[in-house]
């Protein structure tokens, strides 16, 4: 797998690096903004673009425009997002705006090499992957609590697992059950939040994230 | 005790006197006209009392009985009033005397005690003089103006006493109108008392000018309030000339009940004004009165004056070419009446100048100032100057702050019976002085223009002095917050990452791979608890989701932590990073107070944008209780106001708590 990071602080960017190759990653191309990780996707084609959504000259979103910008010239590339924020929101708005290849990940999350290695497969192979930090903050508003009254405790569970892109094979390894109780789970999830049934997982995170995302009261 | 029960048996005793007073007064008025009466049935009209001079006699009996009543009513102690009460009840009887013994002698010719009435009649006038006298030399405090002067009252009593006496028993026929020549009945042939009675009437009436004299010393030698009580009977002696004028003129067209009338009013006038001053009567409008009273005197005079010129040079001169005294008469009306305004304006000037020097310094020193302000002469020192009142004092109302301040924009609160100063409406100051109000009133009229411009600049000093204030109290956050930073720093991640060095460091020592591999596994744990902590600690600063997501990402994350409900206009927007940081630190502000102080058990934040900014509202269903000028809420409208905008603290009908601010975005 090619892949190439992004992100202001060379010391930072370096670390990843060997991090990565460590566990047999290809790095093709370090680089320290959003004009330099352009250039670079379109001369080294990487399979997965590593960016920090904070990047010069303000230092507030750039990475994350960059990204919109890289999804839009090339659909098939792999993205994932590096945020310093543990706010579920504005990450499921920009989850929900990459349908395809798409990872929202805290930069604390990276040392833990194997998840972060199984996370960059799942962008590779077109799915979702949303930070569990991030995912807990995005049901633990208090205007979503209310609206997810119906579901029981194992169900929320559940529910976050789905929205971190987790597969029902995943989600049933995570929680020690049979993946048909997974599934029933999950139709009962649906039907209590009124969502329509499916099993093609992405389309299901995506579904769930605009579900979490739209609590107009 | 003793002087308060003595104080009471003069009260009941003066009480007992006043009444005493009124019904020997109106009994002897019965008798005189009763006697009048029989005067005319009698057919000696000519003698009547009311036929001449009866309506000033009548007056000056009630104003003098009226005047001794009140004052011995309300200033038991006070002899003034025994000596009015006294000289009402004597006229009184002297003009029932005289109608008396006119009839019994001239008409009946033979009743009992008309030569008696007659002597009375006749000597009667003497206890006036002593009285009259006594009055002078006692106002208005009820003592002789010194020592010496307790003599010449006491020489006054005594050859009045002498004089009364040998004229009442001296023998031969008696000397005044209507009795001249009938022989006194009480006469007797005691030696020497020819020269008593012309020593008695000398020093009575020596005395007497000597008495009127001391009113006179005691004006010139008085200050103050006294001086005030004493210009009270100055405003009786004011208007004399006019009605010495008016009865001339009375006598001359004939006008007899004019002249009696104004006779009388004169006669009145006196025991009013001394009451007036001895009752303290608004001693502070005095020099007002009299200032007035006086000016009004020489404009009639002047008016009259120019009338009557008028008259006679356009009588001579057109009057005669014409024929026709219309004319005339119509030019001087004319002249007069466009001559009294112009003329009363000159006067009451030349008035104040003269007599009321302090008014028209005050006047003069204020318009001055407001005319031409000098440099460095504050309004409030203006008045100091002009009322001669260094205790004045001048507290300028700032509606925009529901707040009184002084000039210099510090709180401030208006003393008791301050006045209050209005422009156009508007309240704009409040002016506590000692009481002259009169006088610090017209001033105060005088001086609206500066008041007014110096309140304009008092609220700029209170507003300067507000940013001082707050910029002070934000300088102080921020080093507490400093310290606070880094006392944080110092005690955890540097803390943690000296720990790893040291760890580290030891592994390399030691050299054995077991143990570095150990070290390196336990260094990852120490760094990952380094980083946590590091971005807590940032987040408390600036929380990152605010830098990535903007406010509403960040008020979602506080809404994951505290029960906040959350209500935004458009979900995506960004303001200027200021403007977020503030309203953010508001949110979480205003939250935190709701949930910790006000047990709040759900919060509502809005946001929403208009012309004037971004508008942020927290509402809680707490108890209430917010204090807008405690420390949190202080420092909160700081922040607020250094960006530019308003916060504002109010208590919902529901008892909760609504903190709302403007954030303008500078657009």
């Amino acid at each position: 797998m090619r892949v190439v990071i992004a992100d202001d602080s060379a010391l930072w960017r370096e670390g990843l690096a060997r991090l990565l190759e460590e566990a047999g990653v290809e790095v093709v191309s370090l680089v320290g903004d959003a004009d330099a990780l352009e250039s670079a996707v379109e001369r080294l084609r990487p399979d997965v673009a590593v960016v920090d959504v904070r990047m010069p000259p303000t230092w507030t979103r750039e990475g994350a425009e960059a990204a919109g910008r890289l999804r839009e010239a090339w659909p098939d590339m792999g993205l994932l997002l590096l945020s310093q924020s543990i706010e579920g929101r504005s990450a499921a708005a920009v989850a929900r705006a990459h349908p395809r290849g798409f990872g929202y990940l805290l930069k604390d999350s990276v040392l833990d090499v194997p998840a972060l290695v199984g996370a960059l497969t799942t962008i590779r192979g077109g799915g979702t992957v949303l930070d569990p930090d991030v995912v807990s903050t995005l049901l633990g508003r208090t205007a979503t609590q209310d609206r997810l009254a119906p579901l029981t405790d194992r169900e929320r569970e559940v529910l976050g697992l789905v929205a971190q892109g987790r597969s029902n094979a995943a989600i049933a390894e995570a929680l020690i059950l049979t993946s048909k109780t997974v599934e029933r789970h999950i139709t009962n999830i649906l039907t209590k939040l009124d969502l329509p049934q499916t099993t093609e997982n992405h389309r299901r995170v995506l579904m769930v994230l605009a579900w979490l995302d739209d609590d107009t009261p | 005790m003793e002087g308060a029960a003595g104080d009471s048996r003069v009260a009941r005793f003066a009480t007992a006197a006043a009444v005493a007073a009124s019904l020997v007064a109106l009994c002897a008025l019965i008798v005189m006209i009763t006697c009048d009466v029989a005067l005319t049935r009698g057919g000696r009209g000519d003698l009547r009392l009311f036929g001449g001079g009866g309506p000033a006699f009548a007056l000056g009996v009630l104003s003098a009985t009226a005047v001794g009543v009140v004052l011995l009513r309300s200033r038991p102690s006070h002899p003034v009033g025994w000596c009015f009460a006294g000289l009402g009840t004597t006229v009184a009887l002297t003009g029932a005397a005289q109608g008396y013994g006119s009839w019994a002698l001239f008409v009946h010719g033979s009743a009992p005690l008309g030569g008696s009435a007659a002597v009375v009649a006749s000597t009667g006038f003497i206890v006036w003089e002593v009285l009259l006298g006594l009055v002078c030399a006692l106002t208005p405090d009820g003592r002789v103006l010194n020592q010496r002067w307790r003599w010449a009252a006491r020489g006054l009593a005594g050859t009045g006493f002498l004089w009364f006496m040998s004229a009442s028993l001296m023998s031969g026929p008696l000397e005044q109108a209507p009795f001249a020549g009938v022989e006194n009945p009480w006469g007797t042939s005691l030696p020497g008392l020819g020269v008593l009675r012309v020593v008695g009437a000398v020093g009575t009436n020596v005395l007497l000018v000597a008495c009127a004299a001391s009113l006179l010393i005691r004006f010139r030698r008085s200050g103050g309030d006294e001086r005030r009580r004493l210009l009270w009977v100055a405003v009786g002696v004011v208007p004399v000339p006019a009605f010495v004028v008016v009865m001339f003129a009375a006598a001359l067209s004939g006008a007899d009940v004019l002249l009696d009338v104004t006779a009388g009013l004169l006669v009145a006038l006196l025991p009013v004004s001394t009451a007036l001053a001895i009752t303290r009567y608004h001693l502070y409008d005095v020099e007002r009165v009299l200032s007035r009273a006086v000016t009004y005197l020489l404009l009639s005079l002047s008016l009259a004056a120019t009338y009557v010129g008028v008259v006679i040079v356009v009588g001579d001169g057109i009057g005669g070419l014409a024929g026709n005294s219309t004319v005339s008469v119509a030019a001087a009306t004319l002249v007069a009446a466009m001559s009294a305004r112009p003329l009363h304006g000159l006067l009451q000037d030349a008035v104040d100048r003269r007599f009321a020097r302090r008014r028209y310094d005050a006047l003069r020193t204020v318009r001055a100032h407001v005319a031409a302000p000098q440099r460095g002469d504050d309004i409030e020192r203006v008045l100091h100057q002009a009322l001669q009142d260094p205790t004045l004092s001048v507290a300028y109302w700032v509606a925009e702050r529901d707040q009184w301040v002084s000039a210099e924009g510090r709180g401030t609160e208006p003393g008791e019976g301050a006045v209050t100063v209005e422009r156009a409406g508007r309240l704009v100051a409040a002016v506590t002085a000692a009481p002259q109000n009169g006088l610090l009133r017209t001033v105060l009229r005088e001086a609206e223009p500066a008041l007014e411009s110096t309140g304009l600049r008092a609220a700029v000093a209170l507003q300067l002095q507000e940013v001082r204030a707050s910029r002070a109290r934000i300088a102080t956050a921020q080093l507490h917050e400093r310290r606070r930073i880094e006392r944080d720093l110092h005690d955890g991640a540097q803390q943690r990452l000296l720990a790893l060095a040291a760890q580290l460091q030891a592994a390399l020592l030691n050299g054995e791979p077991g143990r570095q591999r150990e070290a390196l596994r336990v260094g990852v744990e120490q760094s990952r608890a380094a980083v946590a902590e590091l971005r807590s600690l940032a987040n408390g600063l600036h929380p990152a989701v605010l830098t990535e997501g903007g406010l509403g990402a960040a008020l979602d994350d506080l809404s994951t932590r505290l029960p906040v409900r959350v209500y935004l206009e458009d979900t995506n927007r960004r303001w200027p990073t200021e403007v977020e940081a503030t309203a953010w630190f508001v949110a979480c502000e205003a939250v935190t107070n709701a949930v910790k102080h006000a047990d709040a058990s759900s919060v509502r934040v809005h946001v929403s944008t208009d012309a004037r900014g971004l508008l942020l509202g927290v509402e809680d269903d707490g108890c209430g209780g917010a204090d807008a000028g405690g420390r949190g809420l202080r420092g909160l409208a700081d922040r607020v106001e250094a960006v530019g905008g308003r916060l504002r603290v109010s208590t919902l009908a529901s008892g909760g708590t609504r903190v709302e601010a403007v954030l303008p975005c500078g657009w």
